[in-house]
């Protein structure tokens, strides 16, 4: 069986910019656009749009203060989904276990070469 | 591959089996295996294209999967998960890849003692003599990567 994946959340986390920016701001609390594009490799425009992505699929909540928007995980949807690739990957970890299991119970019945 | 792996989510795993590509090519790819290991029934014609079911006894539906790649004993990988009523294709399903490649055989076959506390963990040592020479000499390894 699969588990139930939510599309908007799986593609979120997808992203290996995406991933760093969720990193930083499990690090550091909050951060801005700004401060982000200083810590990873792409434009500030570019982390925007990766923030929009994120806050759409509600990892992240932004809060204005001052001139720039704050950006901060929301710590509920970010466990959903660390528990949602868990599960995927476990049930596929269990899947692969029985095929090493069937193809080593095959491999050691065949006649000897 | 059309997908931009950059872009979606993926999940990528690796595992040591100690059987030659072909015999494990057959098990992820034959369905009287993938019943062993995965549905409850399944159909499935191991070609690029093909159409098969996956069959769960507590589930109404059959689930519909199709072949991507089939190049044994190397590449194996399929879409599934696709919105009811609908074929998976690129953009709505998960594509699950099979790799294989075969790495020399495991030393811990001929000195058992030493290596089986330095590759506990890892992979099941073979005991008995007969099996170190029965073999043909190469192991597994599998990859699986799945992906949007």
């Amino acid at each position: 069986m699969t588990a139930t994946i939510d599309d908007q959340l799986w593609s979120a986390i997808g992203d290996p910019i995406r991933r760093q920016v969720l990193d930083i701001l499990v690090a550091d609390g909050s951060a801005t656009s700004t401060g982000l594009s200083e810590r990873l490799p792409v434009t500030r425009q570019a982390v925007a749009k990766h923030l929009a992505v994120l806050d759409r699929a509600g990892l992240v909540h932004a809060e204005t203060a001052g001139r720039e928007k704050h950006y901060r995980i929301d710590d509920a949807q970010f466990a959903r989904a660390v528990a949602q690739l868990n599960a995927v990957g476990r049930t596929w970890d269990a899947r692969l276990g029985r095929i090493k299991k069937l193809a080593e119970a095959i491999e050691s019945q065949r006649p000897p070469s | 591959m059309e997908v931009d792996a950059g872009e979606f989510g993926t999940l990528e795993r690796e595992i040591r089996i100690d059987a030659s590509p072909e015999v494990v090519f057959e098990v992820i790819s034959r369905p009287e295996h993938i019943r062993e290991w995965w549905s409850d029934d399944a159909s499935l014609e191991p070609a690029p294209g093909a159409v098969g079911q996956l069959v769960w006894e507590d589930r109404a539906e059959p689930v519909p999967v199709v072949v991507e790649t089939c190049d044994p004993p190397r590449t194996f990988s399929f879409r599934w998960t696709s919105p009811d009523g609908e074929l998976p294709a690129a953009g709505n399903s998960l594509l699950v890849t099979f790799a294989l490649e075969s790495s020399p055989r495991a030393r811990c076959c001929a000195s058992p003692r030493r290596d089986s506390a330095k590759r506990a963990g890892r992979q099941r040592c073979w005991s008995g003599p007969s099996m170190t020479t029965r073999w043909a000499g190469t192991s597994s390894c599998l990859s699986y990567v799945i992906t949007r």
